[in-house]
């Protein structure tokens, strides 16, 4: 599966961060910060892709992809740091296993399972429950990748059923996505 | 233009919002500053508020000629690039305004602390919760602002303690009061919500003109050991021009906070009066009232100041400024022309109390309010032949006590002196310090 979207636009937020500027210069050090919850902005992001593990096997090809238009001027050096939040939700209906969460970045859709920039998270299952991986914490300055304008993010998971009845469920591809901008003290 | 429309607003919060304090307890005079602002001769706020002091003699050797400060502070302000270096990334216009609207005369030895205050804002398409911290204390529930009244000049001829003459004059007054929605949303952290009105209810005005004033000060009973000082001055005020608004302006957040080019549209409805320099001038009386009982080393004074100073502007025009969302612009209509209308000086009320204890030493009390808040400073000298110390003790506007310490030393009729006094920032309880420094020749 394949999607663009996601596009944050900064113009929005010029004018609140004259107001967290003017506020930090009145009242002494400190810093801007602001969490944009990214999938508010494009909620169908937050789909749903089943799977069905027979037991005593495991498959590793429940994935879906979409782009990130990132905003400009994250590597302005009155940025401090940027990280991305990002979390899934497995709705675990039955059998039990383990299920990994990873996620890929890579400046273009192809290839951007076979990228190795990646982060990962897993829960174990013993029946039906419903589980968040994460949230994962990306620092979104610690590469060269993330100071581009555009930013494809892949997610997979990947199951490995117990030995006995079929592990069934659906995972919510994104249940948090939240961008974490952090800006010096002197924003002026 | 909107995003100016903001700053504007924000750098005047923040002027409004500096700390007074400083101001109060430094004077252009190392030895007031060394004593917690208190005057222990005629000059300062004594002479300007009490009209009795105009006729009681100078105690020997106490007051100067005149005072010239010694700006030490402004060194180190043009060392600061961030107000002057207009072409750099860092220039910050508000540290510029706030240089402007306080001007730091004296050195800074010791900064008042600042702690480290992070602003958050969490973002959503439909949600926005802002969340100031510490900062969040700042964020005023009653009206704040600034302002003064002065009187630049007073040009006229005394004769027996009748005097007759004019004074030039300015008053100015800026005010906010911040709405409701405004206030939860900037203190509680309340998120902000769909179609509502954010905004901040404002007045200010400004005036100046000419006073002629007639007047006495003199002793009404007593000798010059023991005695009652009364003076009284009455002004005909005549109003230059002025100007003043009253109104609101903010923004209404739309159907959904975050979505389109305008997430927010301005409302702004404003008030406008003005009398422009060459209409018929604006005229009122008012009047001063003073009384000062010297009896040996002991001395004690009231004053008040602006009496029913009430002004009325028979020329007048009235504007209402609002802003045209559909034209995206300032829109200004024509209320009235030529009518009358009002404007008032604030009262200015002083206490004072001077002991001379004998053994060179004076202690002073004073009590000061100028509509905007009291003070209560109280001082102490003591000479040990050419050398002086000082210290003094001072409650500010906001209540917080601080401190004033100094010496000075005298040469014939040259005297050099220093001045320290304590400030506070808004936040933090800790304290800076200032150093005054001036020549005084007497």
């Amino acid at each position: 599966m394949l999607r663009t979207g996601a596009r944050m636009s900064v113009t929005r937020l010029t004018w609140l961060a004259v107001a967290a500027g003017v506020m930090i210069l009145g009242c002494g050090e400190g810093r801007a910060i602001f969490n944009v919850d990214v999938l508010s902005y494009e909620p169908q992001l937050a789909d749903t892709v089943p799977y069905a593990v027979p037991g005593g096997t495991s498959i590793t090809q429940v994935r879906d992809s979409f782009g990130l238009d990132l905003p400009g001027g994250l590597g302005n050096s009155t940025v401090d740091s940027v990280s991305l939040l990002y979390a899934s939700t497995v709705l675990n209906a039955a059998g039990g296993g383990k299920v990994r969460l990873e996620m890929f970045f890579d400046s273009t859709p192809g290839n951007v399972f076979s990228s190795t920039v990646m982060r990962a998270d897993s829960a174990v299952f013993t029946g039906p429950d419903t589980v968040m991986l994460g949230p994962i914490s990306v620092p979104l300055l610690a590469d060269s990748l993330f100071t581009q304008s555009k930013l494809w993010v892949g997610v997979r998971a990947s199951v490995v059923a117990n030995a006995g009845p079929v592990m069934t469920g659906r995972f919510v591809t994104v249940s948090v996505l939240r961008l974490r901008i952090i800006f010096q003290d002197k924003v002026f | 233009m909107r995003h100016r429309l903001v700053l504007l607003v924000s750098a005047g919060w923040l002027v409004g919002m500096t700390p007074a304090a400083r101001a109060q307890l430094l004077s252009s005079d190392a030895r007031r500053t060394g004593m917690a602002g208190v005057s222990l001769s005629r000059d300062g706020a004594l002479g300007r508020f009490n009209p009795a002091y105009q006729a009681v003699p100078a105690r020997e050797g106490r007051a100067a000629k005149f005072t010239i400060p010694i700006p030490l502070g402004l060194f180190q302000v043009l060392k600061d690039s961030t107000a002057f270096d207009f072409d750099s990334s860092y220039f910050n216009p508000i540290q510029l305004a706030n240089y402007i609207f306080h001007p730091p005369l004296y050195l800074e030895v010791k900064k008042s602390p600042t702690f480290t205050n992070d602003v958050e804002f969490t973002i959503g398409r439909d949600s926005l919760l802002v969340d100031l911290g510490k900062a969040s204390q700042l964020v005023p529930t009653d009206r704040f602002g600034f302002g003064g009244t002065s009187r630049l000049a007073d040009i006229g001829v005394t004769i027996k303690g009748f005097h007759v003459g004019a004074l030039i004059w300015e008053e100015h007054d800026l005010g906010f009061q911040l709405g409701d929605t405004l206030l939860r949303f900037l203190r509680e952290k309340d998120p902000a919500r769909t179609n509502t009105v954010y905004n901040s209810a404002g007045d200010g005005v400004a005036q100046a003109g000419i006073a002629p004033t007639i007047g006495y000060a003199g002793r009404v009973w007593g000798d010059s050991l023991r005695g009652i000082y009364l003076g009284a001055s009455l002004h005909y005020y005549l109003g230059g021009g002025y100007g003043g608004v009253d109104g609101i302006a903010g923004f209404r957040t739309g159907d959904t906070l975050f979505a389109g080019s305008n997430p927010v549209s301005p409302t702004v409805d404003v008030l406008v009066s003005y009398s422009k320099f060459g209409n018929t001038l604006g005229h009122g009386f008012g009047s001063d009232l003073g009384i000062v009982y010297v009896t040996g080393p002991i001395e004690v004074g009231f004053g008040i100041n602006d009496i029913g100073a009430t002004l009325t502007w028979p020329d007048t025009r009235v504007d209402r400024d609002t802003f045209d969302t559909v034209q995206n612009k300032f829109v200004s209509t024509q209320v009235a022309n030529h009518v009358s209308s009002k404007t008032k000086l604030p009262v200015t009320y002083v206490a004072n109390a001077i002991l001379d204890m004998g053994t060179n030493t004076t202690a002073g009390l004073m009590i000061l309010n100028n509509g905007r808040g009291t003070t209560i400073q109280i001082g102490v000298e003591q000479r040990v032949g050419p050398l002086a110390l000082r210290g003094g003790v001072q409650r500010d506007q906001r209540k917080r006590v601080q401190l004033g310490w100094g010496t000075g030393v005298r040469f014939g009729p040259f005297g050099l002196d220093v001045g320290f006094a304590t400030h506070s920032g808004s936040l933090s309880p800790a304290r800076g310090i200032t150093m005054a420094t001036s020549i005084s020749i007497y």
